[in-house]
């Protein structure tokens, strides 16, 4: 969307490729291609694929946890790709993270309240008393009580936990939060509340996410703006309502139509996408899609589509729709 | 025993009663499936739902006869066609031949030093007793009745060469060796993409359609259950709270934790309204109250819930709920 | 669902006692009611504790012969039981020294040089292992590259080497044998750190903006402390041996001073004759082993988090 007000987030043509070791091979991963997305202030993007679609890989770019082989990020409208050392901790008070797996993402030597305080105790000179009080607040706003603090993780459910790794990246009240499939781990009752926490603590604390996920229910329930990708390239963008109810690409229709919805009225009968999911590794030339695309044309397989806008606001990239 | 139901139509083809599987811990034995009753009829697609710790997957392998040390069973009956499951000798004779099982991870249940074909040729060997070139045959036609491609060159091929969605085929294959009438599918797509799930669903139910085979789908996925499923019970903490047929169990569920599942998905086919989800956590297991396990998350709780669990109860035809707050069938 | 037999209330008073979990408690006071509920380690610190004792204040034991005086006469008597008298309780060796004044003399040395040699081999090697593993890259390569070398140069070499330099003394010794172990704490620092770092507490951290330091020693260290316990323990013995073989050579302890390992070496010479130089040196080795595992087997079991909290809130006899 080429919204008036400078996003808050945003990223241009970024590439991340690594190198990895196969047996005694070295391959490039193309985890991502070409990725633009902008995020305004107060919204959020979902951000939607299989495994392998780079979605992760995204997400941390914008963070300036992984260093982009090309392309550019801006935070705020200021180049961040290259930020030296200073300047870039002084960002990462305004970016932070939540993480699909709140057993891993929690020390489990360190107490809760130790883990919480660590952003104050990096960032700010708040200690004893003070320090204390703003982590009993922090758990508070995530529905917990201030006595958690002197508890070590294991002693919390996964959905516990998650309200603390949640109560850590608010700590220094960032403006952009990155959720990294923040409710994969959680049952369906638990991940109801954490979806719920996470809407209201947008309109209180005054976030921006870009929610990554693969379960695209999830991501209609909170999504103003959604983004699906495919092997690292983006296949389609638009409003919620571009996405879910006018899916243009291919992909974005398989996708969809692929999801089990909880209504045994709706049962729907379609053919599913054939075929597995080609290794990033050694991606399809042209459009990534070509090797499952039912749609798929010549042009398909050796030109990569650009994303063109069909609306204001839903880019799509395909030859055929 | 009978072995038909009232309509006569459909077998009664398992029949679990009472079954209780006990985990000694350090503050007693623990239930982890506390008197559960099921029943699988022909042609029958069954779904059991619950979350993590409900004991839906120790369930699956009790009804083998099968638990991990130091769990046992500790009561009730597991029929098969009338025969007792729990002795060691029908087990061995029902297990993989009548009823197969396919696990969530295919990495762990498949060898991963013998080729597929190896596998297969074990299996229909020793199980079916096929001989020379029929195992050749018979492994080549299962393979592609699980739909992998150029089968011939997939025989050579070893588990970790295999994508997930194609090892969880492979899985369906040996499972489908024997001819089973009945499968037991504990998370069979869980950890596989979204485009993936939907083909191993798709193969599994056009399977079972085709071959006459009945399924116990046990999922936590409610949209899983929908979309596959002719009947469902749910399950928490060890007990069945519902058991309903499936466009019942979506429409009008009875359950408070039923009730509160089906508010805590959200659809992708349209937008809904709040989540409500369920409050608090989970219970472990050694936590389990002395009343109804779902009493301290339940909206509805009285003073009653809290001495014994309630039994589960036929309100309708098909329907059966455990719960204090929802009269029987017959009652005022 | 309920447990089936009447313990089930303990049940519910763990759940009760984890809810008022003790406050404010610092970590000393739950290492001793930790210590108060485990038999490992009230075992493990009493051997340890005798030990040290016994070796700091042995040479003021007023009843005790002097560990160097020999007497040709009294040569291999037995200890009591076997023939021997009370004038030499444990017996004496092929010099007519008496053993238990010999053993307590050696604790010294042996103590000391174990107990040093891996703490320096310790805290280098982890120290090292850590940086190794969680800088990476050339850093990584150079460290890693190192310890392979010293793995493979053998340490009696050295040894020989150091000592033609500086002449024989018990500090060379220990040095000695601390650089020929510190690798075997980098090499299992190194790679567990490798599989720690891609922990997402520690991405969490990074992302946080925390400096390398704050990492390494908050999240990293701490949850190597467990598998390094073990690993000293191990060493601790090795160590203790490896001071017998530098003083057979005669690198390190001077006599008429002994060690255990000394004592052993000496002794093999005579063991059918004189069974018992061997056999109390040798004994002598593996209760302090054994102290220092039972020891090991509780700061484990303190390190553990979950298991800790649970054994603390258990009630006494319960």
């Amino acid at each position: 969307m080429n919204a008036p007000v400078t996003p808050l987030v945003e990223s241009r043509d970024v590439s991340v490729h690594f190198s990895r070791w196969v047996g005694s091979r070295r391959r490039t991963v193309y985890a991502l291609d070409d990725f633009s997305i902008a995020v305004a202030p107060g919204e959020t993007v979902g951000l939607v694929g299989e495994s392998g679609c780079g979605k992760s890989t995204a997400g941390r770019a914008l963070l300036g946890a992984v260093k982009p082989t090309k392309g550019q990020v801006f935070f705020e409208g200021r180049d961040v790709t290259d930020l030296n050392r200073r300047n870039w901790r002084a960002m990462r008070k305004q970016v932070q993270m939540i993480f699909q797996d709140p057993y891993s993402a929690l020390n489990p030597k360190l107490k809760v309240g130790e883990s919480i305080a660590e952003p104050f105790l990096v960032h700010t000179r708040k200690r004893g008393k003070e320090l204390e009080a703003a982590v009993a607040e922090l758990l508070e706003t995530v529905g917990m009580t201030a006595s958690a603090a002197d508890k070590y993780p294991h002693a919390f459910s996964g959905g516990q936990r998650q309200r603390i790794v949640i109560a850590r990246a608010l700590a220094l009240h960032p403006s952009f939060v990155v959720a990294d499939e923040a409710t994969a781990a959680l049952d369906v009752s638990i991940q109801a509340q954490i979806v719920n926490l996470l809407v209201e603590l947008k309109d209180t604390v005054g976030l921006s996410y870009l929610f990554i996920s693969h379960n695209l229910a999830v991501v209609r329930h909170v999504s103003d703006r959604v983004a699906i990708m495919y092997l690292g390239h983006l296949m389609e963008i638009g409003s919620h309502h571009d996405i879910y109810e006018n899916p243009t690409h291919p992909y974005s229709q398989a996708l969809l139509s692929a999801v089990p919805v909880p209504d045994p009225t709706t049962r729907r009968s379609h053919e599913p996408l054939k075929g597995d999911l080609p290794s990033p590794m050694d991606p399809p030339k042209g459009c990534r899609f070509n090797t499952r695309c039912p749609l798929a044309v010549d042009q398909c397989f050796h030109e990569r589509p650009p994303l063109t806008e069909r609306s204001s606001g839903h880019l799509v990239a395909c030859w055929v729709n | 025993m009978s072995t038909t139901n009232g309509d006569g139509r459909t077998e009664r083809l398992l029949e679990v009663k009472d079954l209780t599987v006990g985990f000694p811990t350090r503050d007693g034995i623990v239930r982890g499936v506390d008197h559960l009753t099921l029943n699988v009829g022909s042609h029958e697609r069954l779904g059991v739902v619950g979350e993590s710790g409900s004991g839906k997957s120790v369930m699956g392998l009790a009804i083998l006869g099968m638990v991990l040390p130091p769990g046992r069973i500790m009561g009730g009956s597991v029929r098969w066609r009338g025969e007792d499951v729990l002795d060691p000798a029908v087990a061995n004779r029902v297990r993989g031949r009548e009823i197969a099982m396919i696990f969530q991870d295919p990495m762990v249940s498949l060898n991963p030093l013998k080729t597929v074909g190896s596998q297969l040729r074990e299996l229909l060997q020793r199980r079916v007793g096929l001989q020379g070139s029929e195992i050749r045959q018979r492994s080549l036609e299962l393979l592609d009745m699980v739909g992998i491609a150029n089968a011939s060159e997939r025989l050579r091929a070893y588990a970790y060469e295999l994508s997930g969605g194609m090892r969880q085929r492979v899985m369906i294959a040996t499972a489908l060796a024997c001819e089973p009438t009945l499968v037991i599918a504990d998370e069979p797509t869980t950890g596989l993409d979204v485009t993936i799930q939907d083909q191993i669903l798709t193969l599994l139910h056009d399977l079972s359609t085709e071959l006459g085979m009945s399924v116990l789908m046990i999922t936590h996925d409610l949209g899983v259950v929908a979309q596959f499923c002719d009947r469902v019970q749910v399950m928490y903490a060890g007990r069945i709270v519902e058991r309903a047929p499936i466009n019942e169990m979506f429409t009008d569920p009875q359950h408070p934790y039923s009730l509160g599942l089906l508010h805590s998905v959200p659809r992708v086919d349209r937008d809904d309204g709040e989540l409500t989800g369920i409050p608090g956590e989970p219970l472990d297991r050694a936590q389990f109250p002395p009343g109804c396990a779902f009493e301290p998350r339940c909206n509805e709780a009285q003073d009653g819930c809290r001495d014994a669990p309630p039994p589960l109860l036929k309100i309708a035809e098909r329907r059966w709920v455990a719960c204090y707050n929802r009269p029987a069938e017959g009652s005022p | 669902m309920t447990a089936v037999d009447d313990t089930t209330t303990s049940g519910a008073d763990a759940g009760a006692a984890d809810a008022t979990s003790p406050e404010g408690v610092t970590v000393m006071a739950d290492l001793r009611s930790h210590l108060r509920k485990s038999k490992a380690g009230i075992s493990g610190i009493i051997i340890c504790s005798v030990f040290a004792l016994v070796a700091i204040v042995g040479p003021w034991l007023p009843f005790l012969p002097d560990p160097a005086k020999q007497s040709l006469p009294d040569k291999l008597t037995p200890p009591v039981g076997w023939g021997g008298t009370w004038a030499h309780p444990l017996g004496t060796d092929q010099l007519g020294r008496d053993i238990l004044a010999r053993l307590i003399d050696g604790a010294r040395i042996s103590l000391l040089v174990g107990l040093a040699a891996v703490v320096i081999a310790a805290i280098l090697g982890t120290t090292l292992g850590l940086i190794a593993g969680y800088v990476g890259g050339r850093i990584d390569t150079l460290i890693i590259s190192a310890a392979d070398v010293q793995m493979a140069f053998p340490g009696v070499l050295a040894g020989l080497i150091l000592v033609a330099a500086f002449g024989p003394s018990v500090w060379l010794v220990i040095v000695v044998i601390a650089i020929s172990s510190w690798m075997v704490f980098t090499r299992v620092g190194r790679s567990l750190v490798l599989t720690l770092k891609t922990s997402l507490f520690v991405e969490a951290s990074e992302l946080s903006g925390a400096p390398s330091s704050r990492v390494m020693w908050r999240h990293l260290l701490p949850n190597l402390v467990s598998s390094l316990i073990t690993l000293c323990v191990l060493e601790l013995a090795a160590a203790i041996l490896s001071e017998s073989a530098f003083a057979f050579l005669g690198f390190g302890v001077q006599p008429p001073r002994s060690s255990w390992g000394l004592m052993i070496q000496q002794g093999r010479n005579y063991i059918t004759d004189g069974w018992w130089i061997v056999t109390f040196a040798g004994l002598a080795i593996s209760i302090v082993v054994l102290g220092v595992n039972l020891l090991s087997l509780w700061l484990q079991s303190f390190n553990d988090v979950a298991e800790r909290e649970q054994i603390i809130l258990e009630r006494p006899g319960g």
